[in-house]
């Protein structure tokens, strides 16, 4: 059981190609963080949708995962909203925390989300060889190629979590008096 | 029908498209020998295009790496070849390599040699290689053709063409070169001390760190703040479109190595050579061209101009290992 799950969001520069469309969508991503262990546990995206509507997504798409472990995961993950909104000018790259869905309770950590946001843009930006020669393009990628991608940075921010190698927790708070 | 004994041998550190190229010039398909008889106009309308095309595979395809490409399979199948041979002679090890929209580098030298060899001038694997900026055979920095050749089915066949036509760009990059030898010389150490490195990693996750914490240093190097009256290397990157182009800056801190010439990259290992402490300020005044005022000779200097950035001081800290790592970096305390 999770305690405490809190969204992050952070806008990549990269445009999504809607096949619907002519035009390119920017896609908000919502990652859904354990504050407790650190680690993403869901996450969602979305083409004109509401920013706080995403963490509500991300939610429906953890709890049907743990409903249906084997069954398809990407149900939630995605939605289409106004797509006029996702053409809209953002601040991109940048990882923005929010606590406005949080209850008021005791935090059991503090967190570097600063350096949390930075490894989350390195590890969507730092393309591995197999997937730089799918793209025919460095600005605009499908919306598969960009699940790929989410899904690529996300497992890669978890193993790093799990390893314990780099931590971002700057204070424990059940250990500061 | 044929089979692998009668096909021409791979040149040593060939790529797989230019051998693919060359087998098929030696001992054509029956589609390619077809169209080869006809004239121009009347293969412009010739029924036997689509198929020639589709053997030869679509433009922009990686036939350099991507071994399942349905052009490879259907190459090792004309020509009864097995695609674990393929693989095994044209893999390029664990490697960075560049991406297909951004392939320019070649070495001249080695060209004409191929040529005097097998009379065709090789495009070579190496050549390809992110982090050896160097020809691995003549240690010259290799050069970069800026004409939008990339996607090209004989490319080697159209960059040494494109040389020969064009002497004046291989004249400019020329003077440039002889202008920064001294510094071309410290880089080539750099890269054969990191060479050296990488093969001393014995565990895959080493290596990878290893090679992920060179990346991070040349894609620092390559910042804008550093370039300093090096904006020149704006005309050294690789021509291949806007949509290749990003403007943002961390888009661009990833895409840039990928995108610029050999000359660039090899500048980039000295200012690398700087930063690991491999190269001190006096080796580093001594071999910069005198009219080169804004060519840094200090890590502090460089660490100064970057300025104090999490998102450096965190990715670097990600890929530090024993071998190397954040605290051989010379003044990082003062970063």
């Amino acid at each position: 059981m999770f305690k405490y799950i809190f969204p992050l969001y952070w806008v990549p520069d990269l445009r999504v190609r809607i096949s619907s469309s002519r035009h390119y969508a920017i896609t908000p991503i919502c990652f859904a963080i354990d504050w407790e262990s650190g680690r993403i546990v869901s996450h969602a995206f979305s083409y004109g949708l509401a920013r706080t509507d995403l963490f509500g997504l991300g939610m429906l798409a953890l709890r049907e995962k743990r409903a249906r472990p084997r069954g398809s995961n990407h149900m939630f993950r995605s939605a289409l909203g106004d797509l006029s909104l996702a053409k809209r000018k953002l601040d991109t790259d940048y990882a923005t925390l929010s606590l406005t869905n949080l209850r008021r309770c005791a935090k059991p950590a503090i967190y570097d989300w600063h350096r949390v946001g930075v490894l989350l843009g390195h590890f969507f930006y730092d393309w591995s060889n197999d997937f730089m020669s799918q793209l025919d393009n460095f600005r605009v990628v499908s919306p598969e190629l960009l699940i790929r991608l989410i899904e690529h940075m996300v497992s890669r921010f978890n193993r790093l979590i799990e390893s314990g190698d780099m931590t971002f927790k700057v204070l424990d708070a059940k250990r500061t008096p | 029908m044929f089979n692998q004994s009668s096909l021409p041998e791979p040149y040593p550190d060939e790529a797989l498209s230019s051998w693919m190229y060359r087998v098929r010039e030696i001992l054509p398909e029956p589609e390619i020998r077809a169209l080869s008889g006809i004239s121009d106009h009347d293969r412009e309308t010739s029924p036997l295009v689509a198929p020639y095309l589709k053997v030869l595979g679509g433009l922009g395809a990686d036939l350099d790496f991507r071994f399942e490409r349905p052009e490879i399979l259907a190459f090792t199948q004309a020509y009864d070849l097995s695609l674990d041979w393929i693989k095994s002679v044209f893999s390029p090890a664990s490697a960075k390599t560049i991406p297909i929209s951004f392939r320019s580098d070649y070495c001249l030298q080695c060209m004409e040699e191929s040529i005097a060899e097998v009379g065709f001038p090789v495009y070579l694997k190496s050549w390809r290689l992110l982090l050896k900026p160097f020809c691995q055979k003549h240690g010259c920095v290799l050069q970069s053709t800026n004409a939008y050749l990339y996607d090209s089915i004989d490319f080697g066949m159209d960059i040494f063409e494109h040389g020969c036509a064009n002497p004046h760009e291989l004249e400019r990059e020329s003077k440039w070169l002889a202008k920064d030898s001294e510094v071309k010389n410290l880089s080539r150490m750099v890269v054969n001390r990191i060479d050296f490195l990488l093969s001393q990693a014995e565990d895959a996750v080493v290596h990878d760190k290893v090679q992920n914490f060179v990346m991070t240093l040349l894609r620092i190097t390559l910042m804008p703040k550093l370039w300093g009256n090096y904006s020149s290397i704006i005309k050294f990157t690789v021509q291949a479109g806007v949509d290749f182009e990003s403007k943002k800056e961390i888009p661009m801190f990833y895409q840039l190595p990928l995108r610029v010439t050999g000359m660039v990259r090899a500048r980039s290992f000295y200012l690398i050579g700087l930063l690991l402490g491999w190269i001190d300020e006096e080796q580093a005044g001594n071999a910069r061209p005198r009219d080169d005022f804004y060519l840094a000779t200090s890590a502090s200097t460089l660490w100064r101009l970057v300025g104090n950035s999490t998102r450096i001081r965190t990715i670097l800290q990600l890929y530090s290992t024993e071998l190397l790592g954040v605290s051989m970096l010379a003044d990082w305390e003062c970063f």
